[in-house]
């Protein structure tokens, strides 16, 4: 049983983790690697806020909560602004997007290395304490994920499907030419898909945060889970994604509780090339001709 | 025999000047350096690197998908130079050759595990090769050293200079080679895999078997590379086959103009023997220094320096031509 609540736990949170991803990689076709950046800045971001607000006193749950909002909404910020930058100086083919944001990744964590240092920081949790779930004690910090990730999930999948700016995001996501010709202003629309995504990535990193030591190489992991769950699940799908979190959460727990954490990376990874060389859409993605 | 010799040479004037240009900063740089062992040591590593850099703009340049998998190359054979030295006895030499056998042998695994995948599908498979290869270091540390890595004992040849000389040979020869295998028909079959898998088939390209070729040839230089960096340090460590190499393998190609050899040669030559010694002088800032030039330059020249200066080369030409009488 506590393997089974373990796996849940981690499938949610990669969930949360790798759906902004999903949704820009879907939607505009391209592999924003600064989504690494993004979850570390949301955590860094919670740290920075929780001690500038605290102002030397212990933190409260409300000022952990205020922390954490204006983490995430200065992140949502920067993913808005650092697209609409790429958009204005016209740098958004799919390779240019990659070399771009994997050298913001570095950069960002050389000033985080010499803003922070190289010893790690801490961050409070919002909810102290543990709790006793079906005979387990988990961390009721760590019990905040599976909601945030429930509703996430069901919030962008309300907006993509219900709303009139989520189905102009499909049709841009589907044909952007045509959807321009309609009238859908796809520049501000993909613009504000980064801007959802890293506020997203940065929620999943404030929420990770106390269960870590904060470091300049921790953007490294979240992009690595959110590469593998995307491309795994197959990217035009919101199921997929979920479907791939859930195997590989489920994969690593088990070897990591029957051999080592380590090794479970090791095994999710090869999961990945074998599930691949199999299924090279992954599992719920539709063949598309890739537009070099 | 002519058809040969022109085939061979069939690539020269139009890269003759970069060719030039290139050989001669490799001459000079460990005079720059005072000529001592260290700047023969700097200058060593810096070819290593063009050697990094020229393998996978070969691979990647040609079939125009991005790879994070070539420290796994690199990786395997640094690691197996150093073991067939340490465990089997063999000679620096013929550790080499095996440990470049070795890069090769990689190059056409991860060619089969990726003959299916294209875009972000390949980029991805590439990078979890590489990590799976990073995670088995400490997985069995008791083999492969794990942190710490494989001592190796012995130099490669007896002094700085003929191992200088030795690894400039291997650097320049691979530039040479690659050049000279981008326009054969091989090269074109594999461009033409890399273009649109369909038209090549159609058009009666043997898709699999370049593509598997060229992953292989790419794995021979990088494997000779990571062998000479081994021995070079004295040491198969950890970070020959980790994802922060294979990131700086990924962005000198960039600046130095994907798809164009000589660019990603020259720029990781001029990067790891000029501008990181001249940076580190920064001490805590020289990181940020690095990578903010690097973003500032990939931002400025997405497809790289090289083609500019080319075009400007090919621009001069042109108005000199025009200006004769």
């Amino acid at each position: 049983m506590d393997m089974f609540l373990l796996a849940m736990l981690r499938a949610c949170d990669y969930a949360l983790i790798a759906v902004g991803f999903a949704l820009v990689f879907g939607s505009c076709r391209v592999l924003n690697l600064m989504h690494g950046s993004f979850v570390m800045l949301g955590a860094y971001g919670t740290h920075l806020c929780t001690v500038l607000l605290a102002g030397g006193h212990p933190a409260t749950p409300g000022l952990l909560i205020g922390a954490v909002a204006l983490s995430t909404g200065t992140v949502a910020l920067l993913g808005f602004g650092f697209f609409k930058l790429l958009q204005m100086t016209r740098r958004t083919r799919p390779e240019e997007v990659l070399a771009i944001s994997l050298t913001g990744n570095l950069f960002i964590a050389a000033l985080v290395k010499y803003r922070f240092g190289t010893e790690g920081a801490n961050v409070q949790p919002i909810l102290g304490g543990a709790s006793e779930w079906l005979g387990v004690a988990l961390p009721n910090n760590d019990l905040l994920t599976p909601p945030a990730a429930l509703l996430t999930l069901g919030t962008l999948w309300w907006w993509l499907n219900r709303t009139r700016s989520g189905l102009a995001l499909r049709a841009v996501a589907d044909d952007a030419l045509s959807a321009t010709l309609m009238g859908v202003n796809s520049d501000r629309l993909l613009a504000m898909a980064v801007g959802i995504a890293a506020f997203i990535a940065a929620l999943a990193g404030a929420l990770r945060a106390p269960s870590l030591t904060l470091s300049h190489t921790m953007w490294i992991p979240p992009l690595l889970i959110s590469f593998a769950v995307v491309v795994f699940g197959g990217r035009n799908s919101l199921p997929g994604v979920v479907a791939s979190a859930l195997l590989l959460a489920t994969a690593e727990t088990v070897t990591s509780y029957m051999w080592n954490e380590s090794a479970s990376q090791y095994v999710s990874l090869l999961m990945v090339v074998a599930g691949l060389y199999l299924f090279p859409q992954g599992l719920a993605g539709t063949p598309r001709h890739e537009n070099r | 025999m002519k058809i040969v010799e022109s085939a061979l040479f069939q690539p020269l004037p139009r890269l003759l000047p970069g060719m030039i240009i290139s050989l001669s900063l490799a001459w000079v740089l460990p005079y720059c350096f005072g000529n001592t062992a260290w700047g023969m040591d700097i200058t060593r590593a810096a070819l290593i690197f063009a050697l990094f850099t020229l393998s996978w703009d070969f691979l990647c340049g040609s079939t125009g998908e991005i790879s994070f998998g070539h420290t796994f190359f690199i990786g395997v054979s640094a690691y197996t130079a150093a073991i067939v030295q340490l465990h089997g006895g063999l000679s620096p030499v013929t550790a080499l050759l095996l440990a470049s056998l070795a890069g090769a042998g990689c190059g056409g695994l991860l060619g089969v595990l990726t003959l299916r995948h294209t875009a972000a599908v390949y980029t991805m498979v590439t990078m979890a090769i590489q990590l799976s290869f990073h995670r088995t270091l400490f997985i069995a540390g008791g083999l492969l050293g794990g942190e710490e890595g494989i001592p190796i004992s012995s130099s490669l040849l007896p002094t700085p200079q003929q191992e200088y000389w030795l690894t400039l040979a291997i650097s320049a020869g691979a530039l040479w080679l690659a050049i000279w295998l981008w326009d054969t028909p091989f090269g074109r079959q594999l461009r033409a895999a890399g273009g649109d898998n369909r038209v090549a088939l159609a058009s009666g390209v043997p898709v699999a078997r370049v593509r598997i070729l060229g992953a292989c040839f790419a794995g021979l230089l990088a494997g000779m590379g990571g062998a000479l960096m081994a021995m070079l340090h004295r040491m198969a460590y950890h970070e020959l086959a980790g994802d922060s190499l294979a990131g700086l393998i990924f962005l000198l190609a960039t600046v130095g103009g994907v798809r164009t050899l000589v660019g990603p040669w020259l720029a990781a030559l001029l990067y790891t023997s000029v501008v990181r010694e001249f940076l580190q002088s920064f001490q805590e800032i020289s990181t940020i220094l690095e990578f903010g030039l690097f973003l500032v330059i990939i931002w400025t020249f997405p497809n790289g320096i090289g083609r500019p200066l080319g075009r400007l080369w090919r621009g001069l030409q042109a108005g000199k031509l025009r200006h004769a009488p």
